[in-house]
């Protein structure tokens, strides 16, 4: 190959790597900030927070909630769930897994409501801000 | 989210130990498996003591070690194996043999690096490595040292972060993800600039090589013709 050939094509390839570079970079600022973004409302107990992957006693653990609360309010009767994921559940249950979150949602917020002095979360209400979720 | 990643979770909560065994393992196989996310969100559930820390880090490392030793015994038997046909390929020649040859000495040279950081920073690429050390008959021992170092570092991290910062482990995937596609693109560029470098000195030298042969022409030539004049006498 000439070495022209070389050059012209080296640069391309440069102009290419830069541009992926940029790109990558504004990809990893976005992460950062959803991280942030995600953390803090973890760290509120906000129930945005909770996903399709978590276990009921992992849930019952992150938003302070006693487990069986959540089962006889979720209807779930099943031998052995506690290693179901909601998604798992929803299957099982034939229920969308978005509106089992949703209940899962607003068991805890009932819950929080019911029970004020058990709440470990100060600054959920200014998150919620009476909105729905 | 990954489409796969919520079916391995269910499994890993199922099916416990095993299932992230296996998972991780055939991860570091090379089949595009989201090992890192598995491991973030096995760390989460650590929390609530689904899992146990300790045993979660001595089945990650042990997983990738195996499947990283599969992928680098599969690349020693085939993949050597196809390069020596390679280099004695005289009708269809696709890579000279004298390249195969270099590629060998600088993988011996620089491949430490190249499996260490597959690891845990580039880690999409650590089945192809694990080929490429195969194929290339890189030493077994060195091999495993470099990789149990990396997968260590590479098992800590996602289990680690999992387990601190919990329900949101999946923004600190983006995080990873992010982060190697951006350090992997920053040193192809970084390449490039230093290949595009070094052709610029040698079209230049070559240039001024031109310049001096041209010169020293000219200068024979005007020797040649101011030559008689010189030789006539007064």
């Amino acid at each position: 190959m000439k070495l022209r050939t070389k050059l012209i094509l080296n640069m391309t390839l440069l102009a290419l790597a830069l541009g992926c570079t940029i790109l990558a970079a504004n990809a990893e600022m976005s992460a950062f900030q959803g991280f942030r973004r995600q953390d803090a409302l973890a760290r509120a107990g906000d129930v945005r927070t909770i996903r399709s992957w978590m276990t009921i006693p992992y849930i019952a653990h992150a938003y302070h909630v006693p487990t069986t609360y959540l089962y006889q309010t979720l209807h779930i009767t099943d031998k052995y769930p506690s290693h179901s994921t909601l998604q798992a559940l929803a299957i099982r249950y034939h229920r969308p897994t978005n509106a089992l979150i949703y209940d899962v949602q607003v068991a805890i917020t009932a819950y929080r409501r019911d029970h004020p002095w058990q709440n470990s979360f100060p600054h959920q209400q200014q998150i919620f801000g009476g909105n729905r979720y | 989210m990954s489409t796969l990643l919520p079916t391995l979770i269910s499994w890993l909560q199922q099916y416990g130990y095993p299932a992230l065994w296996l998972s991780i393992f055939i991860a570091a196989l090379g089949v595009p498996l989201p090992a890192n996310l598995v491991l973030l969100a096995t760390g989460a559930f650590a929390t609530v003591s689904d899992f146990n820390l300790a045993f979660l880090a001595a089945i990650a490392i042990s997983a990738s070690v195996c499947g990283d030793s599969l992928g680098y015994l599969l690349g020693r038997r085939v993949g050597s194996k196809f390069l020596d046909w390679l280099e004695q390929q005289q009708r269809f020649r696709v890579i000279s043999p004298l390249t195969i040859a270099r590629s060998r000495v600088y993988f011996q040279q620089r491949g430490a690096w190249a499996i260490f950081l597959s690891r845990f920073l580039f880690s999409a690429l650590g089945g192809v490595i694990n080929l490429i050390a195969g194929a290339e008959v890189y030493p077994y021992r060195r091999f495993l040292i470099y990789d149990a170092c990396g997968e260590t570092i590479g098992a800590l991290l996602p289990l680690g972060l999992g387990y601190v910062f919990g329900t949101s482990w999946e923004a600190i995937g983006d995080i990873f993800g992010t982060t190697s596609l951006f350090l992997l693109t920053l040193l192809v560029a970084i390449y490039l600039i230093a290949s595009l470098t070094k052709m610029i000195r040698r079209a230049s030298a070559i240039k001024a090589k031109r310049a001096s042969h041209l010169i020293g022409k000219k200068c024979l030539s005007i020797d040649l013709v101011q030559e008689p004049q010189n030789i006539l006498p007064p």
